[in-house]
């Protein structure tokens, strides 16, 4: 029996046919195949890169329901050290995009796995100035803010 | 002659994420340097102060930083506080620390004060 499927299309315009089963881990997806069946999804909003990782990562975590009983693919236990390998193998800028598309496609299990990652390379940093640097962050407080905010704030380390 | 805007700094991506998605990464932080992320910029300032789940393990901190966190700590609407005191001198501050946590309408509240009375016996 062949699989439905269906076509996401990248910000570029290239197209992705994915099974079904596949995209529906993503709830906006899932939502929008009801909606308007048979038809082809545009993610303005991300690129064709970041597109292939998602349907990577969902590939992935599909659950297989076509009753195969023992077929399971991947025990739980795989799956997260695979997640783990998946989200390190990623550079920081595109992590960050993979996080958002996580978010924007309402995909829980990669929201969670990016965001572990992120929180993993913060707590690596020695003090605040190093986050600043990893992440591109500017320092927008005048020194006076500074002294406020530690006056304000009598956090002992 | 250099424009500044062609050679400006790669993107400022992870600021420009909702408050509940900074959150989402703060709660795996450990708190000291999850409240430490106020000190980042200004749109960082408040962003740990609602933080869905709070985990307070006054093993690795100190009570005067735990009395620091929750009087800075706003969220009105907490999943999870975790408190772990193990240490004899915490003992004082406890109750005043579970009802500091009373506010926040608390879904799940853990305590943990697991060491053994044995050892406090030969202190």
């Amino acid at each position: 029996m062949s699989k439905k499927m269906i076509v996401l299309k990248s910000s570029e315009g290239v197209s992705f046919v994915v099974e079904e089963a596949v995209a529906r881990q993503s709830k906006i997806i899932s939502f929008l195949v009801e909606e308007f069946p048979d038809r082809e999804l545009p993610l303005t909003n991300m690129t064709s890169e970041i597109l292939r990782k998602t349907i990577e990562y969902c590939k992935k975590h599909v659950v297989e329901d076509d009753g195969g009983g023992d077929s399971s693919s991947s025990s739980s236990g795989d799956l997260k050290e695979w997640d783990v390998k998946f989200v390190a193998e990623i550079d920081q800028p595109r992590l960050m995009d993979l996080l958002m598309a996580a978010n924007y496609l309402d995909i829980p299990s990669l929201l969670d796995v990016t965001c572990q990652k992120v929180a993993d390379t913060i707590a690596a940093c020695n003090d605040e100035k190093e986050i600043r640097a990893t992440f591109n962050i500017e320092n927008d407080f005048t020194e006076e803010e500074v002294e406020a905010i530690r006056m304000e704030n009598q956090y002992p380390i | 002659m250099v424009d500044d805007k062609k050679i400006k700094a790669a993107v400022d991506k992870i600021s420009n994420l909702p408050d509940v998605i900074l959150q989402h990464i703060i709660c795996y932080i450990p708190i000291k340097v999850a409240v430490s992320t106020f000190l980042l910029s200004r749109r960082w300032r408040h962003i740990w102060c609602d933080i869905p789940s709070l985990t307070l393990d006054v093993d690795t901190l100190i009570a005067a930083s735990v009395n620091e966190t929750l009087i800075h700590y706003t969220d009105p609407k907490t999943k999870n506080f975790y408190l772990k005191a193990t240490k004899r001198e915490d003992i004082p501050h406890i109750d005043r620390w579970i009802k500091c946590a009373m506010p926040h309408n608390v879904e799940n509240l853990s305590l943990d004060f697991s060491r053994p009375y044995y050892e406090e016996f030969y202190i």
